[in-house]
């Protein structure tokens, strides 16, 4: 289903247009670093050093003078919260490496992303086709659907599910650590379930409106009406003719809808609602406290989200402005 | 009833497991004398247009689109039927309903002497194994996402023919049958001319040699140099696999030269049919002439041509009676008066105009406003007189007198009883009457009271 | 023959597109004569340059597409004496040289046009009436000098009741429906485009095309979409309107029926390039050129049974200077194509000895009599000769 026209089409946008492979640069070293998060974080982001809490990254911070209790007395001592090499985005209040936090954070929000992208998809797609194609009682009653949930604010629904399921989290087996590969990382990447089913849940609908757009103009093409004289099943038109053409915008929506699943996740984690603490919304939640002083341990997480949804709205646009033009579908005469 | 379908379809096919291209493996071999396959009865389709809400509360009708009114024929096996008409003939719903994407309203049409439309209710892909349709609009009728050879396979796939090598060399006999050649098979729609994604459709179309095969338009979209070798590639076509053809068309060159029995519609109906050269060198009904003329002939650089009345009414209003009286300049005097034709059409014209509200009282003192006439009598007489190119007073008296009390009334303001006095008068049968079949000759028929 | 000078004269007319895919002729090189108040058919296939050449005599190729040479003599006194000297020739202005600012002023005035989809030509949503006088509205005003400004722009905005129109243009415009023989015009006036029937709507446009008074019309493919007894009523009229205004039309389609009824003269184009031109009746009843010949004969007859029809193998030239060749282009698919064809451009020559009837083809027409109306010889010269000579080169 992906041509080779398409493919060509993507290359020479991707030449001619500089945001788009800023874009792309940006958010492959993301996700490389989502991936590899065990070998390229430096520590355990679970470890609490509690020697070093509040460290500022490097090349911030100094020295400051502290009113602590010592020993029984109340004393003045210098601190110094420099950042250094070994923490290299700092600590925080608990003395955990914000480098590597950040590095499985960002695996969870994109490990979520994408799951309950391709959930959307998936269920978006084949509602929003057989409305379009249909059309009569089954769109009206698809779409009424439809409209009922998009009338529901996204995260009160997601809290709902919350209340219903918990948290629903899977303790999926990291293949560094098992295979040996690293030593004193976390075993297991806990996957927030209810998470990802909630902002499912929501996102669906999106597609299958786009879809079912798209299919609505298919299915006056006269292939379609040629695909019905030649004997061919609804079903089997709509499969072999409606989804291939109607794939192209719902591929485009889908690829910025992930930059909106990134927000949605952080949101949630952030009020508390994830499956797991190694989440970037988490974290923002957690130094925002400190916002004044140790200002790193909420900016930086939130810098590693900012800079995915930027790379991730730039990748999509890229896709729209390559493949917009490829919809229709026909060169020549 | 499915028995009886796959009856008759086997008897003209051999096993479906292997199908081939050549007729003489079929069994094939019938002569034309084995009577009809194709039968049309009175078959109509109305569109009804979907009320508003305001229509409901008022419970007014939605209106009815009349797009196929009645119309009934035969088709023979071995017939190229040519079905020719202008926009909102309905010729193109014809088609449509013949080939199942469309239910009638009433009336049938039976293939082998099967219905066609339960055909298409009970099993769809079994009656597209014997029709198939060739659309007009070759650009939209292919998936541009699928090459040549997906294109040309997938009818094969539809119906489980032969394995994949089997579908594939059919797929190679049959480009090549269409003028196409082999290692176009890789290439997309878009990478072709009009004239060969029509091919390609028509390609489609054969592949599994279809008992009957319907074509929309096939050269409409196409340029003239184009055209010719389409129409020389069905005609091959037609001879080789000694097809049935319904080919749809509103070029009666394009008719005249494949068909050999043409039907001519007009507003949902049948107005003349028969054999081509029947209808050509001697067309019996006023439309099918005025049609004919209408053409202008390429090298012919002289001829005069005198316009037919451009209103063509709305097949949601269809006119009463004969369909074209409206137009149709050889209409019928009534008996009583001693018209002369060009008078008559006159004064129908006229009345047909008080009749559909297009002249009334006042559009009559606009009219006079606006060319600065007088409204006094003699002139407003002039003015109508002229209008519907009345030259002086009508032969016979009598009419003439019932023609004057109409005017005045109409210039005195009364444009209901103007309308009144020559309605009751001066009525032709052709308007009373819708006309049934009258015999030409020997398979020419016509549906007018003039013959 | 014409005792008056003709129209138009288009000398060595090249328009070509700059496209992604590369370069295209879409007119290559094209001279001929446009003489005042004939009908002059350009027929030919899609593909065939005839729309981008009707186009180019009035100043509407766009970008990609650049009108890159020749020049298109316009005849027209008024005008010589307002434009600079150099691109004068007598009553002649070279338009192609003229500033952009008058050859716009141009449309709408003295050259009109009339389109394919009427659909497509009027705005929906306002009544035909109105869009006919907005027409002679603009028409009056340019003759007077008005300028439609800023301030013009920003009173109408703020005024709203205040009419664009006229009393007398909107009458101007009911008189127009009227000669174009639209029943009960004044109503139809209030009526919107799509209250008319395509036949209907392609009249009211040609009463818009007209509404100017133009001395040149060009009407691309006017029949095409209509039902042939509506279409039939088209062409009396274009002709009707010929007789009665004088006017001045350039006719293009491919249907060579229309082109019988109503082209006095006709020119066959290919790829770019005039096959052959002449009167109607020798081109369609006498034709020399192979491609002309071609096309006729692939035409079906519907006068006659059991006529055969010849294709034209092969598909219509891509118009890619990349892909095109010195030669003729219609050496691929002629059955009387020789080397000689596609070494070097094919000369136009006369036929039958008919000054008239003139042929692009290396092996038709009478041999040594190369014409050629290029700039070589300049309209000065050809005028000059005009009157001195029987130059067969010049008269046409």
């Amino acid at each position: 289903m992906i041509k080779k026209r398409t493919v060509q089409s993507l290359k020479n946008e991707l030449r001619s247009n500089p945001t788009a492979i800023i874009g792309v640069a940006i958010f492959t070293l993301l996700l490389f670093g989502a991936i590899f998060a065990p070998i390229l974080a430096p520590h355990d982001p679970t470890t609490q050093y509690t020697d070093r809490t509040h460290q500022a990254p490097l090349g911030f911070g100094g020295e400051s003078e502290q009113t602590q209790l010592v020993d029984g007395e109340m004393q003045t001592v210098v601190e110094d919260n420099s950042g250094t090499l070994n923490h290299a985005l700092g600590t925080d209040a608990n003395g955990r490496d914000i480098l590597s936090r950040s590095l499985y954070g960002l695996r969870t929000s994109l490990l979520v992303a994408i799951t309950a992208m391709t959930i959307s998809l998936i269920v978006g797609t084949t509602f929003g086709l057989v409305s379009g194609y249909y059309g009569g009682r089954i769109d009206d009653s698809i779409m009424r659907f439809v409209d009922v949930i998009l009338a529901f604010p996204s995260l009160l629904m997601a809290l709902a599910l919350f209340g219903i399921l918990g948290p629903m989290t899977v303790f999926v087996p990291d293949p560094f650590a098992a295979l040996g590969i690293v030593e004193d990382r976390p075993a297991v990447t806990p996957f927030p379930g209810t998470v990802t089913l909630a902002i499912s849940a929501v996102i669906w609908v999106w597609i299958a409106r786009v879809a079912r757009a798209e299919a609505r103009q298919v299915r006056n093409q006269e292939y379609v009406t040629a695909g019905k004289t030649m004997g061919m099943s609804n079903f089997a038109i709509i499969k072999n003719h409606v989804l291939p053409n109607s794939l192209t915008p719902i591929l485009v929506l889908g690829t910025v809808q992930l930059a909106t699943i990134i927000i949605i996740e952080s949101s949630l984690s952030f009020l508390g609602f994830s499956g797991t603490t190694l989440s970037l919304g988490f974290d923002i939640a957690f130094g925002r406290d400190y916002l004044s002083n140790s200002w790193w341990i909420s900016s930086i997480p939130g810098l590693f989200i900012v800079a995915a949804v930027i790379s991730i709205n730039l990748l999509g646009d890229w896709f729209r402005d390559a493949l917009d033009p490829d919809i229709q579908g026909g060169g020549g005469r | 009833m499915s028995n009886n379908i796959s009856q008759s379809t086997d008897q003209t096919r051999i096993d479906t497991q292997q199908p081939s291209l050549s007729p003489e493996k079929n069994g094939r071999g019938r002569s034309v004398a084995d009577g009809p396959i194709l039968k049309v009865n009175e078959l109509k389709k109305h569109y009804i247009d979907s009320t508003g809400i305001i229509d409901r509360i008022r419970s007014s009708p939605p209106s009815r689109v009349h797009a196929v009114d009645g119309v009934s024929f035969t088709v023979s096996r071995g017939d190229t039927v040519g079905i020719v008409g202008e926009s909102g003939c309905g010729k193109s719903t014809l088609a449509e309903t013949l080939v199942g994407l469309k239910k009638p309203t009433s009336g049938n049409a039976t293939l082998f002497e099967n219905d066609i439309h339960e055909w298409v209710d009970q099993n769809r892909k079994r009656f597209a194994r014997n029709v198939q349709f060739v659309f007009q609009d070759p650009s939209s009728c292919l998936d541009p996402k699928m090459t040549l050879r997906e294109l040309i396979r997938e009818p094969l796939e539809v119906h489980d023919v032969g394995t994949r090598e089997h579908q594939n060399n059919l797929v190679d006999k049959t480009i090549t049958k269409v003028g196409l050649s082999v290692d176009q098979l890789d290439r997309y729609p878009g990478e072709l001319s009009g004239g060969q994604r029509q091919r390609v459709g028509i390609a489609r179309a054969i592949i599994l040699e279809p008992q009957l095969l319907v074509l929309d338009e096939p050269t409409s979209a196409l340029d003239v140099s184009v055209q010719a070798q389409i129409l020389n590639l069905l005609q091959e076509i037609q001879a080789d696999l000694e097809l049935t053809t319904l080919i749809i068309s509103h070029d009666i060159s394009v008719i005249r030269y494949l068909c050999n029995k043409v039907l001519v519609m007009y507003l949902g109906k049948v107005a003349e049919i028969g054999r081509t050269e029947n209808i050509f060198s001697n067309p019996a009904h006023p439309y099918t002439k005025t049609l004919l003329e209408s053409v202008p002939k390429v090298g012919e650089t002289d001829i005069e041509y005198e316009e037919v009345d451009p209103d063509i009414p709305s097949p949601r209003d269809p006119p009463e009676g004969c369909r074209f009286h409206t137009r149709c300049p050889a209409i019928i005097p009534p008996d009583k008066f001693n018209f002369e034709q060009s008078e008559w059409k006159s004064v129908f014209d006229y009345k047909l105009d008080l009749q559909s509200g297009k002249l009334s009282h006042e559009k009559l003192v606009s009219i006079a406003d606006q060319q600065g006439i007088d409204k006094d009598k003699g002139s407003l007489t002039n003015l109508l007189q002229n209008r519907y190119e009345i030259n002086g007073e009508i032969s016979d008296s009598t009419a003439q007198q019932i023609l004057t009390e109409s005017f005045t009334d109409l210039i005195e303001g009364n444009t209901e009883s103007a309308y009144q006095i020559i309605a009751e008068e001066f009525q032709s049968p052709c308007e009373q009457k819708s006309p049934s079949s009258s015999v030409v000759t020997d398979d020419h028929e016509a549906f007018c009271h003039l013959i | 023959m014409t005792d008056t000078a003709p129209l138009l004269r288009v000398r060595d007319l090249s328009t070509k597109f700059f496209t992604e895919d590369g370069t295209i002729n879409a007119a290559d090189n094209i001279s001929f004569d446009v003489n005042e108040g004939e009908i002059l058919s350009i027929v030919g296939e899609s593909g065939s340059g005839k729309s981008v050449t009707g186009r180019s005599l009035l100043g509407l190729i766009e970008a990609p597409g650049e009108i890159v040479g020749g020049e298109i003599w316009y005849r027209s006194p008024s005008l010589a004496k307002k434009v600079d000297d150099e691109i004068v020739d007598g009553e002649y202005v070279d338009l192609q040289s003229v500033p952009p600012s008058v050859r716009k002023s141009l449309l709408g005035k003295d050259f009109s046009m009339i389109f394919q989809d009427p659909e497509e030509s009027f705005n929906q949503s306002l009544t035909v009436g109105r869009q006919i006088a907005e027409a002679v509205e603009v028409k009056k005003r340019a003759e007077t000098g008005e300028v439609y400004s800023n301030i013009d722009l920003l009173k109408d905005i703020l005024t709203p009741g205040a009419q664009y129109i006229s009393e007398e243009s909107y009458d101007r415009a009911v008189e127009l429906l009227e000669l174009v023989d639209i029943p009960d015009y004044t109503e139809r006036a209030d009526e919107y485009p799509h209250q008319f029937s395509g036949g209907m709507l392609q009249r009211a446009m040609i009463a818009q095309a007209i509404a100017c008074d133009p001395a040149f019309l060009v009407a691309d493919e006017p029949t095409t979409g209509l039902d042939v007894t509506i279409q039939a009523g088209v062409i009396n009229l274009l002709k009707n309107l010929q007789n009665e205004l004088d006017l001045t039309v350039l006719l293009i389609t491919h249907n060579l029926g229309v082109v019988s009824r109503l082209g006095d003269r006709t020119a066959v184009m290919y790829a770019g390039e005039f096959f052959e031109v002449g009167p109607t009746n020798s081109v369609l009843n006498n034709p020399e050129n192979p491609y002309t010949k071609g096309l006729l004969n692939s035409l079906p007859d519907f006068t006659e049974s059991n006529t055969n029809i010849e294709p034209i193998p092969g598909n219509v030239p891509s118009l890619l200077d990349s892909e095109m060749g010195v030669g003729c282009s219609f050496a691929d698919r002629c059955p009387a194509a020789t080397d000689e064809c596609t070494g070097s451009p094919p000369p136009t020559r006369t036929v039958n000895g008919d000054s008239e009837h003139r042929i692009t083809c290396v092996h038709a027409g009478d041999t040594g009599t190369e014409v050629s109306l290029s700039t070589e010889t300049t309209a000065r010269e050809e005028l000059r000769q005009d009157t001195t000579s029987k130059n067969i080169a010049t008269n046409e």
